[in-house]
């Protein structure tokens, strides 16, 4: 595992949340980079001259590469990549792949390398052009060819850290996200652009990135790999038939896995949940050394898993994957302060604890203290208006925290009427979301009512409801209905058992309402505990001085 | 089966489309229902618009209705773009969705009687069983013992055919009201949640008091 040091320079901008202008999805980045007269600065500068550090630095980083030294590599990629960036490049591109390919003497597998973070930062630091979109693809295309081309005979003689590749695929998900919403807007988008995407409908094509990255899985056959190793075994490099097993060599599996986790990313995207879960059906997230090498692989698989169970209607498990995560980034926040990654841990904390109160509001359930004060500390207000059934209060949290969901496909008659679709993926899981919302609506007040007796008269009930006692017998069916859902216990993280998930358990005898109320003991052990843990703390620290 | 082979090796290329929307009516036919591989055509029509077939996507609907309490329809409507689903045919199956959803029962039947020839309900086999077992599993998990007219209605049922289904499940009736076999959901059990401290957080404090 690599040390937590400072993440990728993407990050900056892909979650990023600008005043929105209107047409944008609320936390989308906001398109156009200006100048100081106003005018949006081209990518491409007029000339350029490569200063002598910058030279040093692409010979010593293609040597890195070329020797499989991967300290340097990871050195170079994280350190020396972004001080020059932030010294030259902070307004313009890096020097473009033409003039640095003789200073690094054609060696064309770094040339690729470099042309992924090239592209990279011109869509972090600058406004992307269709051409630059449509290279970019190709790059990524070359760059996944010599993965998955790599000869069957033996281990591929390359090696890059964990973050790049983590990098790597995220950023490529990223591109085709924006490449999305580029073309959904077809009404800003002109003649020339029009027709060039609907002549080239390769270029990041929905099918050739999910082609891709089941490719990349296939090759490392990820699958069979994280089974074994959940019996224990070792992966050896011969494969049965004889052939090199991939996914005994570090860059394959980590990148297989890296892929595993872009598909249940992809297909969150797409709306298909279900296939997100499926996809990452083999991946034992009991075990979390695969993910804690990469903070960023690990927040994000999280933050999916628990918006696909809260699209599924399965509040349990998305609070149960929440409170984890949370756990998980309150422990470790203070190895990142420095970190460019900080601040989107931040931001994605954020958004988990505000669906965190939204699950919640839907479903109570008992968690973690730590937890519990952090969504008082942030979202008290917020969950407030949620448990009173404020619907503008769900959507905005929704809007706020929802993944930027793609229009896979613009049909020919889309084109035609030339108007904006970029939206129409998030305003459909929405609608879905707040149906859910609204089908209970009005069971909060009845969940109330209900904790202040232990029997009451179903007539007495509507009374106080102010409502009749045909809607109030539907009523408590529904209630019934809604807290029935699918809880996983063991397994890959698709299954579950339907099981009754309320807090509070009644049933109709005739015209009686018995209920009863789950009973809680005062937790005093783990309050106890973590006192005594600080106390010593406490003194270990007073007797060193 | 064959099926899954397809969707195993080929689940993004339109080719198996054809394959997949047999299947489908066989399971209208056979009173079968395959959620994977319904999803699995829903995409394909999401990732090419061009080669949707609507019959298809409402009959898809109509089965995922038909496994409730699960939540199926929920997951094909994220497939289905807004465009389709303001159709009118699909309103009227988003409405019964709805009332089933919050369990209004009797409207839900009497929209269906409406509205049978939109629904296309007498095409589906087994549709109104299945919803029958939806209905009086809700029932049986909230009552222990159940008026019988308000259960008739909410099974559009008759008195006879309420007496044969009484028969069949082996429920009594008595006094106008039907006894419901206890289960874990219709009995109000005190749930007690005591605290469990795990060992290694244990022996944290456990070495301490040693050293």
């Amino acid at each position: 595992a690599f040390p937590e040091v400072s993440g990728s320079m993407q990050y900056a901008d892909y979650y990023d949340e600008p005043e929105t202008s209107g047409y944008d999805l609320p936390n989308f980045r906001m398109e156009g980079h200006l100048d100081l007269e106003g005018e949006p600065i081209d990518a491409e500068m007029d000339s350029f001259v490569v200063p002598d550090v910058v030279k040093t630095f692409f010979v010593g980083f293609a040597t890195a590469v070329k020797e499989q030294n991967l300290q340097d590599i990871h050195f170079n990629y994280e350190n020396n990549f972004n001080k020059l960036t932030e010294r030259y490049y902070s307004k313009a591109s890096w020097p473009p792949p033409e003039v640095v390919s003789p200073i690094v003497g054609d060696d064309k597998m770094f040339l690729l390398l470099y042309k992924e973070l090239y592209y990279r930062h011109i869509y972090s630091k600058l406004q992307p052009t269709i051409d630059h979109r449509f290279e970019s693809w190709e790059n990524y295309c070359e760059v996944f060819n010599v993965f998955l081309d790599a000869p069957a005979t033996g281990p591929l003689p390359l090696t890059l850290p964990n973050q790049w590749l983590w990098d790597m695929v995220d950023e490529f998900i990223y591109q085709f996200q924006s490449f999305c919403q580029f073309r959904a807007k077809i009404k800003a988008r002109t003649e020339e652009e029009i027709r060039l995407l609907q002549e080239q409908d390769s270029f990041w094509n929905v099918y050739s990135v999910l082609n891709y990255l089941e490719a990349l899985c296939k090759k490392a056959n990820i699958n069979t790999i994280l089974d074994r190793e959940k019996n224990g075994d070792i992966i050896a490099a011969k494969a049965e038939d004889g052939s090199f097993e991939f996914g005994s060599q570090p860059l394959f599996k980590m990148l297989g896995f890296f892929s595993l986790i872009g598909l249940l990313r992809m297909h969150c995207l797409l709306g298909d949940y279900y296939l997100a879960l499926k996809a990452i059906e083999h991946v034992d997230l009991k075990n979390k050394s695969m993910f804690t090498c990469v903070t960023a692989c690990y927040i994000t698989t999280y933050y999916y898993l628990g918006f696909a169970y809260m699209m599924m209607r399965r509040y349990v498990d998305a609070i149960k994957v929440f409170s984890s995560v949370l756990l998980f980034i309150a422990r470790t926040k203070q190895h990142h302060t420095r970190s460019y990654q900080f601040e989107q841990i931040i931001k994605k904390n954020d958004h988990m604890l505000t669906l965190l109160a939204a699950c919640l509001s839907l479903c109570p359930y008992r968690i973690d203290e730590d937890v519990h004060s952090a969504i008082r500390e942030k979202c008290s207000e917020k969950m407030t208006r949620m448990q009173n059934g404020d619907e503008v209060q769900f959507e905005e949290v929704f809007t706020h925290a929802c993944p930027k969901f793609v229009v896979p496909v613009i049909t020919a008659q889309e084109y035609q009427d030339g108007g904006i679709y970029g939206q129409e993926a998030y305003k459909l899981q929405l609608k879905s979301f707040m149906h859910e919302v609204r089908q209970q609506q009005l069971l909060p007040t009845i969940r109330s009512y209900l904790k202040l007796y232990t029997s009451i008269d179903i007539q007495k009930l509507a009374t106080f409801l102010e409502t009749d006692v045909p809607s109030l017998r539907n009523q408590l069916l529904c209630l019934k209905h809604k807290t029935l859902s699918l809880v996983w216990v063991d397994g890959p993280p698709l299954s579950g058992t339907l099981l009754p998930c309320s807090d509070i358990d009644f049933y109709l005898d005739k015209d009686m309402i018995h209920i009863t109320d789950s009973k809680t003991e005062r937790r005093f052990g783990e309050f106890f505990i973590r006192h005594i843990s600080k106390f010593e703390e406490i003194i270990s620290d007073v007797q060193r001085k | 089966e064959e099926v899954y082979e397809l969707i195993a090796s080929n689940r993004y290329s339109s080719d198996i489309l054809p394959q997949l929307e047999a299947y489908v009516g066989q399971q209208v036919s056979d009173v079968t229902n395959d959620l994977e591989a319904n999803l699995a055509t829903l995409k394909l029509y999401q990732l090419c618009p061009d080669l949707e077939n609507k019959d298809i996507i409402a009959k898809i609907l109509m089965k995922a209705l038909m496994n409730l309490p699960y939540n199926d329809y929920m997951l094909c409507t994220h497939l289905i773009t807004e465009r389709i689903q303001s159709e009118e045919r699909f309103a009227s199956i988003a409405k019964i969705s709805q009332l089933l959803e919050t369990c209004q029962f009797k409207e839900f039947w009497e929209y269906c009687r409406a509205n049978e020839a939109a629904l296309g309900i007498k095409t589906l086999p087994g549709f109104e069983d299945a919803l029958r077992k939806f209905v009086a599993a809700v029932i049986n998990s909230t009552y222990q013992s159940c008026p019988t007219a308000y259960f008739c209605e909410a099974m559009n049922l008759d008195a006879a055919g309420c007496s044969k289904f009484l028969a069949s499940n082996g429920w009594t009736e008595a006094n106008g009201h039907i006894a419901l076999p206890i289960n874990d959901s219709n009995t109000a059990q005190a749930k007690k949640i005591s605290e469990t401290i795990q060992f290694d957080q244990m022996s944290r404090i456990l070495s301490s008091i040693a050293s």
